[in-house]
């Protein structure tokens, strides 16, 4: 058995450890709240983008722009945004966004297409330094989420890159939030912007009840300049969207693990001290054992 | 006609960060990409696009007008409702006095081009400023308590 010094180290460790743990979890569960209500107030927003995105699709006079049109040559060239977390700690959350990649990275080779790769977050990094796969850009200028204008330059970059031929297809992999109890790795296609508003408007959770038409609509500028302006929107917001729900998910799921990894260091800190206390009672018992017996032996 | 003019109309305005405002209000102003935009009860069905400006919300139910900041976006009016999707909003809402008095000092210093004395975080452009005074100066208007203290 153990001796008792060994025993209190080891439970001193489990201590500090659960210690390490409960502080990470408290402080995830602050910013978790955070996101979680950015992100719970933003819905309303994507829903009603859902809804003009989709009244300008099923539009019958037809809408002619870059954007929404094929395009005229093919680059063969992936984008491919991946958003992981700068710690870990957080369960299965980046090994899913790595699968993902591994997904990603297998088709681009056996379609025979170029994988530009922008990443944000350490563990990402680490990863693809792995695979050695070299990203085109690291985004290290917001620690999370990006703000308004930096989520803008992003979007407005890949739409650059777009419509000038650069790149054929941009995605965003990023651990999508669908409610507290389920988050799960997914690839969002931003780009053609077509896919996007095809996500989206099967995303949105609410139904439009109004039966008017794009047609009905006042238009003001032209439907060709607006619908230029509302892919903007969509693409920029999305790239938002997306870092926000990715954080959301970091955090969540990180609470979740550091909030069972409190609970099993505890039970070992409660196993831990029963043990001491038992080796500690063996002690004692064979020290007065002793000290009987060599009672004994004088007496005798 | 008068009962036409005095119904009101449901308004929402949307960031993708936040929900800013949703109430019935008797009329909104909007600035359009290509100017400012009047909006009353059974406007017919519009999309427009929305430049930089200030929205001014008036006759809401049980307050004061509202006012904010708008930087670009989209609105659709449609069957009385009238849904603002804007990228990015300043207000004075839910400010205290104090930070909405901060707010505006801060904005008439970068416009009398003292701007250079404050960090690069907290600079803002000069046409935002400007427009912070001028809903500074909307909001005063309207309640007196907005006054500088």
């Amino acid at each position: 058995m153990a001796n008792t010094r060994q025993i209190l180290q080891r439970r001193n460790a489990a201590a500090n450890i659960s210690k390490v743990t409960s502080t990470m979890e408290t402080i995830s569960a602050v910013r978790y709240r955070q996101y979680y209500n950015q992100w719970a107030e933003g819905l309303a927003f994507y829903d009603s983008l859902a809804q003009l995105a989709y009244l300008m699709v099923t539009a019958q006079a037809r809408i002619e722009h870059p954007l929404l049109g094929e395009q005229k040559t093919k680059s063969k060239t992936n984008a491919l945004i991946v958003i992981g977390s700068d710690r870990g700690l957080c369960g299965a959350y980046n090994s899913e966004v790595f699968r993902q990649i591994d997904t990603h990275v297998r088709m681009a080779n056996r379609f025979g297409r170029t994988l530009k790769i922008y990443a944000k977050g350490k563990k990402v990094l680490s990863y693809l330094d792995h695979l050695k796969i070299r990203p085109d850009q690291v985004y290290e200028d917001f620690s999370e989420v990006p703000s308004v204008e930096q989520a803008n330059a992003i979007g407005d970059f890949f739409m650059d890159e777009y419509l000038a031929g650069k790149i054929d297809r941009l995605g965003i992999v990023y651990n999508r939030f669908f409610s507290p109890a389920s988050q799960k790795a997914q690839t969002l296609t931003v780009l053609p912007v077509v896919d996007m508003i095809d996500d989206l408007t099967t995303r949105a959770t609410v139904i439009w009840p109004w039966e008017l038409d794009f047609e009905d609509f006042e238009m003001s500028p032209s439907p060709e300049h607006i619908f230029e302006t509302l892919a903007k929107m969509i693409i920029r917001t999305s790239v938002l969207g997306c870092f926000l729900e990715a954080s959301v998910s970091e955090h969540l799921s990180r609470v979740v693990c550091m909030r069972s990894a409190s609970d099993n260091a505890e039970e070992m800190i409660k196993d831990l001290t029963k043990d001491y206390n038992r080796a500690r009672q063996g002690q004692i018992t064979v020290e007065l054992l002793d000290i009987v017996g060599g009672v004994e032996a004088a007496k005798g | 006609m008068v009962g036409l003019l005095r119904g009101k109309f449901q308004v929402v305005l949307l960031t993708p960060k936040a929900k800013l405002l949703e109430a019935r209000v008797g009329s909104v102003v909007l600035p359009a990409h290509d100017g400012q935009m009047g909006i009353l009860r059974n406007h017919c069905p519009t999309l427009a696009e929305l430049g930089f400006g200030v929205m001014q919300v008036r006759e809401i139910a049980d307050r004061s007008d509202a006012f904010y900041i708008i930087e670009g976006g989209f609105v659709r009016i449609s069957e009385n409702h009238v849904t603002v999707l804007a990228y990015a909003v300043t207000t004075f809402e839910g400010k205290t006095a104090k930070e909405a008095d901060l707010m505006v000092s801060h904005a008439q210093s970068v416009v009398a081009g003292q701007e250079y004395i404050r960090s690069q975080q907290e600079s803002i452009s000069r046409k935002k400023a400007e427009y912070i005074i001028q809903m500074a100066e909307l909001a005063a208007v309207q309640s007196p308590e907005m006054t500088d203290q």
